[in-house]
């Protein structure tokens, strides 16, 4: 975060860039700083977000996909949404944009030390998670957790994100990596059936344990019974959450669930901490 | 209380037992001097909150528009034309309408009101006939209506409701006596530099709160332009190209459905006088198309019907 | 407290002429039945005779329209975005209410949370604002600042709290800025130090003024007013309550209450260009918009007027007590009360609210539900 003027953004430059699905709705950019020194005052953490700028568009916060662990280029895949997310998705390298943040509060990987981690994540909202479990199996923090688990699907393998990384973990033996799709199709040689049966059949125990789960809402809706079935507190679970947002630092006024900003308090919650907000996002 | 909020309960308070209708869309005291509050009265209890004074100066129409079932609305002249105006507009059944016709003296400018006392604070207003009493803490001052009555009621044109099916008073004299055109002269007789310079003044003010549009009972869009964020029509600022094209749009859209019934100008916290606009807009429809709007359900808008003879004047 | 000064009301422009030197002084001006803080002249004089500005002087601190960003949009620096410097102008307003000084104080706590999340612009503007109030003694039907922690007299948030004794101003020195400036003044125009039995009738009188404008306020229909049933209640139990579609009917959906209101704070930012270069812009924005929780995707989490005029009360009464110590996000101006074109009272609202929380039925242990 620039120190003095928190409105203004870090200027990066687009390395390189690549349409991850066949629709070309996802994009995925990586980016450089131009200075060091900003590179250095990037200090993030998995599950926090920035908000990138196209001056002349505007600005529109997108979650960090990449991990501090793997270097100083920054990773984001976007959704072409609205108008700052489609003057993205037109870039080419070499562009410049501006990088805001890092905002938010990131998951809680500290606090987990010494857990199992159920990491559970559905299309195109694997992002930060990606950034959560690079740097859980980094050399660096991976003795620190238990049992590591990444549950993924997508309604069908082209819109599965990342596949070079998760087919890596699926080839380690510290990670038990399940990756899913809807429906079977030809040539798929991993799990068949929807995000929450993959969950059940793997019945991941709460005992010193945490999940984080992010995934369109159906996807959250029927997962979170089948943590509940197997025992699981709310204090476990974490959800990362979107609204609509400007300044990302909690004064605009927008983003707000209840008494929390999502921008600044969030966007990852504990279910029990939703539990007490009202349901508004 | 006064004749007319007695009569207006009654009937509220029938429609409301009879089951004639869901709801009934008046006025309920303010909770402040000089001010009635948009109230919807769904029981016959409910009904003995309803209350009619110069003050009612909001715009029932655009509030029925959102109510649910059958509902009646008290309504002046203006209102009852802008009842007319989303009828035809679609924007509610005529079968599901019941105008509870309340014919009109002239509403009160509480500006005015404030400026005769010298800014002094006025506790309470009674109107009697026509006179307009202010009381304050150490004062109490007697107005003609005429003085302290908003300019647009001062050149009503339709003073009597155009749709009734219930009646409140007897008709009162049709118009307000004042000239609309005259208002407009202050544009016309100006060249388009001074116009436009005036054009800003007007509106320099403008905090763009949306009040006006908000009130109005033209502006039922969906998503107004001035919200359209893909593409985005407008810029947001304060700047004044930003502020004057809302303005300006605004109007444009508003031309030969106007009744120029004077809510926005009511609703505008800073007092600006939109009805330099709105009068222009009610004037020019009359005058180069012979239209008043809304006066009856058959009427088409001026600038919806198309007639070879249609005047050229407009494009000037 | 004996550093306040008596002057005469006849030299309070003189006093102000004073101050006027190196700062752009405003003074409350009604006009075309506005009243607003506008540039001291002094061939027009002074006039304390207003009851409040028609809008808060919050833009004073935070404007409706500012730049923040400066860019290129073609060349070698395209893209490459720049602090817009902010002005260094100093600028002293004079009388403004203690309401509206209660607001700049708890807006401080919003715009300066921590180190993260400081605004450089309010801060900037907030550091070379100088505050004189004039205390209330006169308070109108709409206001209710003594419900919201403030009072007519209040002097939080001020440098200078004056009262108006009719033939002699009291300025009392709340910061040692205001102390600065009230040496400042007495080197040129002559005041009397409130001390002894001359002090001691004018700060009576002073008191006097408080006591009656509080008792003006206390005779009011809404007086009494509370959150403390709010505040037991979770904010889900509150945000759950049947009253708000009955509250809701009426309203517009404008943005009178918002902009006119000295604490409502929320704005946009959006990019502008034109031709070689552009800004990006901060403008104020109201919850009352449809647009302004609207995803690119549609989904909209306050999809209706409900949940909109729903969020600016919470706001005001639950979210921003829970996050500022119990204070409310209202000052009790009125402005909103005298403004909105459809008179949807604050104070009828929350006495609604607060019926509604002694009656909602308990939902777990009243320490557990404050606490969430």
């Amino acid at each position: 975060m620039n120190e003095k003027n928190p409105y203004l953004p870090y200027p990066v430059r687009l390395v390189e860039a690549r349409f991850d699905t066949p629709d070309t709705s996802l994009r995925t950019l990586r980016v450089a700083f131009e200075d060091p020194a900003h590179a250095a005052g990037f200090a993030y953490r998995p599950g926090q977000f920035a908000e990138l700028s196209v001056t002349g568009r505007g600005e529109a916060p997108i979650g960090i996909a990449s991990s501090p662990t793997e270097g100083d280029e920054l990773l984001f895949t976007v959704s072409r949404m609205g108008v700052v997310t489609t003057a993205l998705h037109e870039l080419s390298p070499g562009d410049r944009l501006g990088v805001r943040g890092p905002l938010g509060n990131g998951y809680p990987l500290a606090d987990l030390a010494g857990k199992d981690i159920v990491v559970v994540a559905g299309g195109y909202a694997v992002t930060t998670l990606r950034s959560a479990m690079i740097w859980l199996l980094d050399p660096a923090n991976r003795a620190r957790y238990g049992r590591i688990t990444f549950v993924y699907g997508a309604r069908s393998p082209e819109l599965l994100l990342y596949p070079e990384t998760w087919r890596q973990w699926m080839g380690r033996s510290d990670v038990d990596c399940r990756v899913t799709i809807d429906n079977a199709c030809e040539g798929w040689d991993c799990l068949v059936g929807f995000v929450p049966r993959v969950l059940k059949e793997l019945a991941p125990s709460p005992e010193g344990a945490a999940a984080l789960v992010c995934g369109p809402p159906a996807m959250i809706r029927f997962s979170l019974p089948v943590f509940e079935d197997l025992g699981w507190q709310p204090e476990q679970i974490f959800m990362s959450l979107e609204n609509r947002m400007k300044c990302g630092i909690g004064i605009c006024g927008r983003c707000n669930v209840g008494n929390r900003y999502v921008c600044k308090h969030g966007p990852v919650f504990s279910k029990a901490e939703l539990d007490r907000l009202p349901a508004e996002y | 209380m006064n004749a007319y909020a007695r009569r207006i309960r009654e009937i509220a308070r029938r429609l409301l037992s009879e089951k004639a209708v869901d709801a009934v869309a008046g006025y309920r005291a303010g909770t402040v001097p000089m001010r009635a509050r948009p109230f919807v009265a769904r029981t016959p209890a409910e009904a003995g909150e309803l209350t009619w004074t110069g003050f009612c100066v909001g715009n029932l129409a655009k509030l029925a528009i959102g109510l649910p079932g059958r509902v009646a609305v008290c309504a002046q002249g203006c209102i009852s034309r802008n009842l007319v105006g989303i009828v035809r507009e679609n924007r509610l059944a005529r079968e599901n309408l019941t105008v509870i016709g309340v014919p009109c003296l002239g509403m009160l400018d509480a500006r005015k009101i404030l400026a005769k006392v010298g800014g002094r604070m006025v506790t309470g207003v009674r109107e009697e006939g026509d006179a307009v009493t202010a009381t304050g803490a150490d004062f109490e001052e007697t107005f003609a209506r005429g003085d302290v009555k908003r300019d647009t009621c001062l050149t009503c044109r339709h003073r009597n409701p155009v749709l009734v099916d219930e009646v409140v008073a007897d008709p009162v004299p049709e118009t307000g006596g004042g000239d609309g055109d005259r208002i407009i002269e202050l544009w016309e007789r100006k060249k388009p530099d001074a116009r436009f310079e005036l054009f800003t003044r007007t509106f320099r003010d403008c905090i763009r709160c949306y009040a006006c549009r908000d009130v109005c009972p033209l502006c039922h869009c969906a998503t107004c332009f001035v919200d359209r964020s893909r593409p985005q029509w407008l810029g947001k600022t304060q700047d004044e190209p930003d502020v004057l094209t809302y303005h300006l749009l605004r109007a444009f859209h508003c031309a030969g459905r106007c009744t120029d019934c004077g809510a926005c100008e009511s609703a505008c916290p800073l007092g600006i006088p939109m009805r330099r606009l709105t009068a222009k807009l009610e004037s020019d429809a009359r005058r180069l198309f012979g239209h008043e709007a809304s006066l009856s359900l058959d009427a088409k808008p001026a600038l919806a019907v198309f007639s070879p003879d249609d005047p050229d004047e407009v494009f000037s | 407290m004996y550093d306040a000064m008596i002057f005469s009301r006849l030299d309070l422009p003189r006093v102000i002429a004073a101050w006027s030197a190196g700062r752009a002084v405003y003074v409350p001006t009604t006009a075309g039945g506005n009243t607003t803080l506008a540039p001291f002249d002094p061939e027009r004089g002074l006039s304390l005779d207003y009851g409040n500005t028609t809008l808060s002087p919050k833009a004073f601190l935070f404007p409706q329209t500012e730049c923040l960003l400066r860019f290129a949009t073609c060349g070698q620096d395209a893209a490459l975005a720049v602090a817009e410097p902010q002005g260094t102008q100093k600028r002293l307003l004079f009388g403004i209410r203690p309401c509206d000084a209660a607001a700049f104080a708890l807006l401080d706590a919003v715009f300066c949370q921590d180190a993260h999340s400081t605004d450089p612009s309010w801060v900037s503007r907030r550091e070379r604002t100088i505050l004189v109030g004039l205390g209330c003694n006169t308070p109108d039907a709409a206001c209710f600042c003594t419900a919201m922690g403030s009072g007519p007299h209040h002097p939080r948030g001020l440098d200078i709290l004056a009262a108006d004794l009719g033939d002699e101003v009291l300025l009392t020195p709340v910061t040692d800025r205001g102390r600065a400036l009230l040496a400042e003044a007495a080197s040129i125009v002559p005041g009397i130090p409130a001390r002894g039995e001359r002090g001691g009738t004018a700060l009576g009188r002073a008191a006097t003024l408080r006591i009656n404008a509080e008792a003006v306020m206390a005779r009011s229909p809404f007086a009494g007013l509370t959150l403390e049933a709010v505040a037991r209640r979770s904010q889900r139990t509150v945000h759950a309550l049947g009253i708000w579609p009955a509250i809701a009917e009426t309203c517009l959906n404008c943005g009178v209450c918002t902009f006119a209101c000295p604490t409502c704070h929320c704005f946009d930012i959006q990019d502008e260009t034109k031709g070689a270069s552009g800004r990006r812009v901060r403008n104020w924005d109201t919850c009352m918009s449809w647009l302004f929780t609207a995803h690119a995707s549609g989904h909209n989490p306050r999809p209706t007027k409900v949940e909109r005029v729903r969020q600016r009360f919470m706001h005001k009464f639950k979210y921003m007590p829970m996050n500022l110590g119990g204070r409310p996000g209202c000052v009790g101006c009125g402005r909103c009360v005298r403004q909105c074109p459809v008179n949807i009272d604050i104070r009828e609202v929350l006495r609604t609210l607060d019926m509604a929380c002694r009656a909602a039925p308990p939902s777990g242990a009243p320490r557990a539900e404050a606490d969430s």
